[in-house]
């Protein structure tokens, strides 16, 4: 394997894309749209919102790039960042105080109607309930759960320690838990 | 300090995702007295239900270009350092250098294994025809080496061939494939009237021009959607109806955007294309109007000489379409849009 072989590294795309060159960051982007398409989508479901909120995060990671400190740079959790704050000044004009508010789910297109049906029951629930956390909890449901990232990515995205991911992944859970048991009693 | 059962619950979660763990043995083994880390264990399992979310394929194809498009300003401080590997050659990356050269390159190849005759075909296919995606491939290649007035022009016509297309199935009954090719649709008026936006800081006088026709076109394209509306079943109605809500709110922007013409300076224009089969046998698509009434034809208001005079780019092999004459020089073929010819008359179907 010859070093022109090799896959870069996001450091090293980070580092030619803030001296301004354009195909190392399509290269990130590349990588990184559909998991943020993903994380988007969970928070505001719907696909055309959540395509033009993908678009715009990348531009304005595109725009910010030149003003980062490269020693210690975490893409990755930077544009996970940039995400969430898309998606927070979206709620504000929008949707004040929303996340996870739509109902309207949309499942993989490849599944039957009645497992469409049934994930988008499960969906529509969830988000109910997640609905009335609060947004750090929320979001501590939505990076490990969701979006599968592990005690260690959740800190770096939510720029918190590990211990503290743990301690508000357990409090999320508690109050789901809680809510959930809520419900049933509610509806017996 | 941290809580005891967080820092349980963490490892043993840990543990399932990593597949070190099933649930069963999770909670055999962390929970065995612990009926509340039970329960959270639980919770946490109800999350593996959830359905994966994948961008749709269009948007991962076409929102690269798009963000190239609009990152493009930034220059670069110093030499690029970034040499794409080896390996991501193999691949397709829908940037717009590779795009273009991919594109071209499955067309030439297209074309010379089945020659022009499969290519003009496609040219008159409509969506669920196996050619189709052909000419989505033949467009998305004139669009990659167009210039940016060039590009708008494409657009612009693009718009009015998405809706003769849906005329089309309507005509032909095929109404499953009218919601899909309604959201194509859309997606077109929202990349026209944004390509019209940037053309403006790069070319006002010709923007302004562009957008009138835009305008007076999606006029016309609405009149034809509206008639659509009460033909097809219910199922297909919304996708039409929102592709007409979506027009006219793009119609709206544009006003601001362009404020020097106002709506109706430019009468409608005869942009609708017309599909043709390939056999003779299918009904001509679409009108120029739902009424079948030719719009401006000969109109004197209609400009005839263009401020701008742009090049006019034919790809090798493709004498059927034409980037938009605005050099004066009316497109070739027959299935393109003539700005300022008759609309075709398809009221013999």
């Amino acid at each position: 394997m010859t070093s022109e072989d090799r896959i870069l590294k996001d450091e090293e795309l980070v580092s030619a894309a803030y001296s301004g060159d354009k195909e190392a960051f399509s290269e990130l982007y590349t990588r990184y749209i559909s998991q943020i398409y993903r994380f988007i989508y969970y928070r505001v479901t719907d696909q055309d919102e959540a395509e033009d909120l993908t678009e715009t995060v990348f531009v304005k990671a595109w725009e910010a790039l030149p003003n980062i400190q490269l020693r210690g740079f975490y893409f990755k959790a930077w544009i996970y960042r940039i995400a969430r704050n898309a998606v927070v000044d979206r709620h504000r004009t929008h949707r004040p105080s929303a996340t996870f508010d739509n109902q309207v789910t949309r499942s993989d297109p490849g599944d039957s109607p009645e497992e469409q049906y049934q994930n988008n029951e499960v969906m529509t629930h969830l988000n109910k309930l997640i609905t009335r956390l609060e947004p750090d909890l929320q979001d501590v449901i939505l990076y490990r759960f969701f979006m599968g990232f592990s005690h260690s990515e959740t800190s770096s995205i939510m720029n918190r320690s590990v211990i503290y991911v743990r301690v508000l992944q357990h409090r999320a859970l508690k109050k789901l838990r809680d809510l959930m048991k809520l419900e049933i009693s509610e509806h017996d | 300090m941290i809580d005891p059962s967080a820092d349980i619950l963490a490892k043993c979660l840990e543990a399932i995702e990593k597949g070190e763990l099933s649930v069963e043995a999770a909670l055999d083994q962390f929970s065995k007295d612990d009926p509340d880390l039970r329960e959270l264990i639980k919770v946490a399992g109800v999350f593996r239900d959830i359905p994966e979310v994948k961008p749709r394929r269009e948007f991962l194809v076409n929102s690269p270009v798009r963000l190239m498009n609009s990152i493009g300003s930034r220059k670069s401080r110093t030499n690029s350092i970034y040499r794409r590997p080896v390996i991501f050659s193999k691949i397709l990356i829908s940037f717009p250098r590779r795009l273009s050269f991919i594109i071209a390159s499955l067309s030439l190849l297209i074309f010379l294994a089945l020659g022009s005759g499969t290519v003009m075909a496609a040219n008159t296919t409509i969506p669920g025809d196996w050619l189709y995606p052909v000419k989505l491939g033949i467009e998305n290649m004139r669009l990659a080496i167009a210039n940016q007035s060039q590009a708008v022009e494409l657009r612009l016509q693009y718009v009015s061939r998405r809706t003769g297309e849906i005329k089309a199935l309507t005509d032909y009954g095929r109404y499953d494939e009218i919601p899909a090719a309604a959201i194509d649709l859309t997606n077109k008026v929202q990349d026209a009237a944004q390509s019209l936006v940037e053309l403006k800081t790069e070319e006002p006088i010709l923007g302004n021009e562009l957008a009138g026709e835009f305008r007076a076109s999606l006029s016309n394209n609405q009149e034809v959607l509206k008639s659509l509306l009460e033909k097809v079943p219910s199922p297909a109605q919304p996708a039409i109806g929102h592709a007409i809500e979506v027009s006219n709110h793009e119609k709206e922007s544009l006003n601001n955007t362009y404020p020097g013409i106002t709506p109706g300076e430019i009468l409608p224009s005869p942009t609708l294309p017309v599909e043709k089969t390939n056999n003779g046998n299918r009904p001509e698509a679409t009108p120029s109007h739902p009424n079948g009434n030719p719009s401006n034809d000969g109109n004197p208001e209609r400009p005839t000489q263009k401020p701008h005079v742009k090049p006019t780019v034919t790809p090798p092999g493709n004498n059927q379409e034409q980037l938009p004459g605005r050099s004066g020089g009316q497109p070739q073929g027959t299935h393109e849009p003539d700005p300022g010819g008759k609309p075709t008359d398809n009221s013999g179907h």
